[in-house]
């Protein structure tokens, strides 16, 4: 007995031993997905799609898309629901204000609205003009119940009970009113709100919410729990089975222009390897991920396949934290920042796969971001001289500090040896520990040492929040404008490390209240500039996506947003 | 017998109740379940994050905890999920039955193949029975059931590829539309069992083969065969009851610690062929950062350990008699 049991002793100690290190493998999400970017075709065809342009299609076919997850939450507001995958699923599923194209340009929908606009500025008055045919899948108008009970859910004065992913804008709203037979909406802010387009993303049956009970009983249950019956998108949920498949077909009451594929599957297939496979073997038709060495040479093994690359809306950058007993310097974050060489990084880390993925030189702006009409990106680190590596410009900003070289120690003006840094990055990202590993060489001949920290996924983002590193390894998500920086870099933000500047904080204000375009770049660059100089960000590139499909389908692009491909599904379609 | 069922299951609830008490505490201090929540962009709300605290009871001490969550296990409440909407049970016992669906054929074919192969190459040693089939064990033995498991699914979809039609499928149990009909239902599930199956019995195969052969060859050795050749008995009989019956007890042993395994999930091949099994059931369930739903697994898979332990303790009595005179 004694053998048996210590048998089961060592099964049982085995079996803790995988679940514990196991759960400290956890990945973070960046909420990432792709944009402007090359078409090529794997097969002897010349690859035709242009993310530019919307090709002819014939109506018909069915198209099985991978998913890495299944849904498991059905309200895509909730704070459960808001992750890249379900957002990315369910987006033809309900009616959006706005859309975004592969170019990043942000436009109407002109499906669903006749027009949306600012039409007062004190107080910021927005007013929707609903189509006349815009209608849910069970022939119910849409109109401003659903807006009026979009918006409650998401205030949290409204309804403290509600899990909402994100409350920011909604809780300015002062009133929502309508007209037009519920056709116009009119919203009365009580400050003005700048990104006033990325509201409504998700706009809510409000004549559903009302069969499952009250506000949170209908936000937090009601559509968490139901998988959606009524449609104000393109497709309708006609069968989901947990974790294997979810099937839509056409919408019959869709307003827009119409959908082409009849059938459109997600196939929950957990491994971005195992997906490309499935794509090979034709059990999937469509792949949609973050491209790896490996799985990009992979498909453009496969003949006749399109494989789309594009660059997202979410970058990598470093952070330097700006507090503490020498990070406090500013000399030798400029001395660091100055002999970092950005574009080795890039040359040696993503591009090795996508080679013309550019530089990023703005840490507010992706390369060739538009904002309103305007070219909102600008080439910032260049006038800082941020990431040129240049070890004599740095060496020489140390010595005017008083910093001396003793070897390869570098010594501080109080005589005594710098400590060790350390750079806090995730362990389970490759390119993050690529990236550091970089920074470490890149640093030596400063006679800086570099101490990487590789955290899991538990401790990786704690520790960036409680600000224990020197420099870090992370990526940021530009959806929001103003307020993806402000999480960042206003004093006491959410996410913030210790950072805090005067400048900063008041050109955030500005810019979260700006509402003209053009002065909300300007100050968004004015920003830019305040967070390069203070070393506090050191942007490096945008993260690439890719999509990979038979080259019979046409017109699958690379959003920029973080919905994901399907913003545009029901212009999918076959070519005969 | 009855004295030793009983010690051996008294024996087998205080390993379960010492198990459940460690893997709590280790689960419950590796990590927190709403790190993915805090760390989303733009931030949730403080008071979602509260919220959710207070459902999964992680405002509470951690004795309370442990009280609250085994008094629910003994009413069939594995305690709330991280995802809201998951119910821990019943995805498990759907999860349980996906993976024996996968690995009951192969646990078989495996057991059969390994017994017959071990014994055959143990009685004609140095033959070419054991000359074919020794390097073929240690062959199957040295690659990795990843890479195995890798190697076959390409091989599928080279041999769907050349022959213009998809013989073995690579995703799941079934495919999506299920086909219509009884006839090509039954051949979608070959077709996906197959590589599966073939993965799972090749890597078992060869470990079990080669214990079986171990344990024939010294059983062939001992003085009680011997001692039966002399005698002038048959030699099927001496075989059948004095060598293969005794060597018996080691694949028992090995086969009752690995079946465990298997049950608890077959990981390489569930994740390689995305079958939504026990396997996957953890590995979501840790990206998920669920911890009750891992603390569920580990609990399965330590009954699983203690069950078939237990049910090895048996076998040993049924197969050997020394061991039931010696109760």
């Amino acid at each position: 007995m004694s053998t048996r049991s210590g048998l089961i002793v060592a099964s049982l100690g085995l079996l803790a031993v995988v679940g514990v290190s196991a759960c400290s493998a956890m990945a973070d999400d960046d909420d990432a997905n792709g944009s402007t970017g090359t078409t090529d075709s794997t097969g002897d065809e010349a690859g035709t799609t242009n993310p530019a342009e919307v090709a002819e299609v014939v109506d018909g076919g069915t198209l099985t898309i991978a998913a890495t997850s299944p849904i498991v939450d059905w309200n895509p507001l909730s704070a459960a629901g808001d992750t890249t995958g379900q957002r990315q699923q369910q987006w033809p599923l309900y009616p959006h204000p706005f859309l975004t194209n592969p170019d990043t340009t942000v436009v109407v929908n002109e499906a669903l609205l006749v027009s949306a606009e600012v039409i007062a500025d004190d107080p910021m008055t927005v007013e929707y003009r609903i189509q006349p045919d815009a209608v849910w899948s069970d022939g119910t108008p849409i109109t401003v119940d659903d807006f009026a009970y979009t918006q409650a859910v998401q205030d949290p004065a409204q309804c403290p009970e509600c899990s909402a992913a994100f409350t920011e804008g909604y809780s300015l709203i002062n009133t929502v009113d309508g007209s037009d037979d519920g056709r116009t909406v009119t919203m009365v802010f009580d400050e003005p709100f700048a990104p006033w387009q990325s509201l409504f993303n998700y706009i809510l049956p409000a004549h559903v919410a009302d069969s499952y009970g009250d506000l949170a009983t209908s936000f937090n249950e009601g559509f968490s729990t139901n998988v959606p019956a009524v449609s104000g998108g393109p497709y309708v949920v006609e069968d989901y089975t947990d974790g294997v498949s979810m099937t839509m077909v056409k919408n019959p009451e869709w307003y827009g222009e119409p959908a082409h594929l009849d059938t459109i599957i997600t196939r929950y297939i957990t491994g971005q390897g195992e997906q490309v496979t499935a794509l090979q073997n034709g059990e999937v038709q469509l792949v949609y991920q973050t491209p790896t060495l490996d799985t990009l040479e992979q498909v453009r093994t496969m003949s006749g396949m399109t494989v789309t690359m594009g660059s997202t809306l979410t970058y990598y950058h470093l952070g330097m934290k700006t507090t503490g007993d020498v990070m406090s310097d500013p000399a030798l974050r400029t001395a660091i920042a100055t002999a970092l060489d950005f574009e080795d990084m890039r040359t040696r880390t993503i591009g090795q796969f996508a080679p013309d993925q550019p530089l990023m030189k703005s840490s507010v702006h992706i390369p060739g971001q538009v904002v309103g009409d305007i070219d909102a990106y600008r080439e910032n680190t260049d006038v800082v001289g941020m990431g040129i590596g240049d070890i004599e410009a740095a060496i020489s900003v140390l010595e005017d500090a008083g910093y001396t070289l003793d070897g390869d120690q570098l010594v501080l003006p109080d005589g005594s040896p710098l400590r060790e840094l350390t750079f806090l990055t995730l362990a389970t990202d490759d390119l993050r520990m690529e990236l550091a590993q970089i920074a470490q060489q890149q640093l030596r001949p400063l006679g800086i040492t570099i101490v990487i920290d590789p955290a899991d996924g538990s401790r990786y983002s704690p520790a960036l929040r409680d600000g224990s590193f020197d420099i870090m390894a992370t990526g940021t998500a530009l959806d929001l404008g103003p307020l993806s920086m402000q999480q960042w870099y206003g004093t006491d933000a959410p996410r913030s490390f210790g950072y805090s500047s005067a400048e900063a904080d008041r050109l955030l204000a500005e810019a979260s209240s700006e509402l003209d375009p053009a002065r909300q770049v300007e100050l968004m660059n004015e920003l830019d500039l305040t967070l390069l100089g203070d070393g506090v960000v050191m942007p490096l590139f945008a993260s690439p996506w890719m999509a990979v499909h038979p080259d019979e389908y046409r017109n699958i692009f690379v959003n920029p947003s973080k919905y994901g491909t399907t913003m545009n599904v029901e212009q999918w379609g076959r070519v005969e | 017998m009855g004295r030793l069922i009983v010690r051996r299951l008294a024996s087998a609830v205080g390993v379960l109740v010492l198990s459940s008490m460690v893997i709590f505490l280790v689960i419950s201090v590796s990590g927190d379940p709403l790190a993915e929540l805090r760390d989303r962009q733009p931030p949730v709300p403080d008071s979602v994050i509260e919220a959710e605290e207070h459902r999964l009871g992680l405002d509470q001490p951690l004795v309370q905890r442990y009280i609250t969550w085994i008094t629910g296990l003994f009413q069939g409440d594995f305690g709330p999920s991280t995802t809201a909407t998951r119910d821990i049970g019943a995805e498990l016992t759907s999860r349980l039955g996906v993976t024996l669906r996968l690995v009951v054929v192969a646990i078989v074919l495996a057991l059969v193949l390994a017994m017959l192969a071990g014994t055959v190459s143990a009685l004609r040693q140095r033959r070419w029975p054991d000359v074919v089939l020794t390097p073929a064990a240690f062959v199957l033995l040295a690659l990795p059931s990843f890479w195995l498991a890798v190697l076959l699914k390409q091989w599928g979809i080279g041999f769907n590829n050349l022959f213009g039609y998809q013989v073995f499928a690579t995703v799941g149990a079934s495919s999506v539309p299920p086909p219509d009909g009884v006839i090509a239902a039954v051949l979608d599930a070959m077709a996906h069992l197959m590589l599966p199956t073939i993965v799972l019995a090749l890597v078992h195969f060869a470990t079990w083969s080669r214990y079986q052969r171990t344990a024939v060859v010294e059983s062939l050795a001992s003085d009680h065969v011997r001692f039966a050749v002399l005698k002038g008995l048959s030699r099927r009989r001496i075989v059948r009851s004095y060598v293969v019956r005794p060597a018996l007890i080691p694949i028992i042993t090995i086969v009752a610690l690995d079946l465990p395994v298997l049950f608890s999930g077959a990981i390489i091949t569930e994740t390689v062929f995305q079958w939504r099994g026990m396997g996957g059931f953890l590995l979501e369930s840790i990206t998920l950062r669920d911890t009750n739903a891992v603390l569920a697994w580990l609990l399965v898979a330590a009954t699983a350990v203690v069950l078939f332990n237990l049910i090895a303790d048996l076998l040993y009595a049924v197969a050997d008699p020394r061991v039931r005179y010696g109760d």
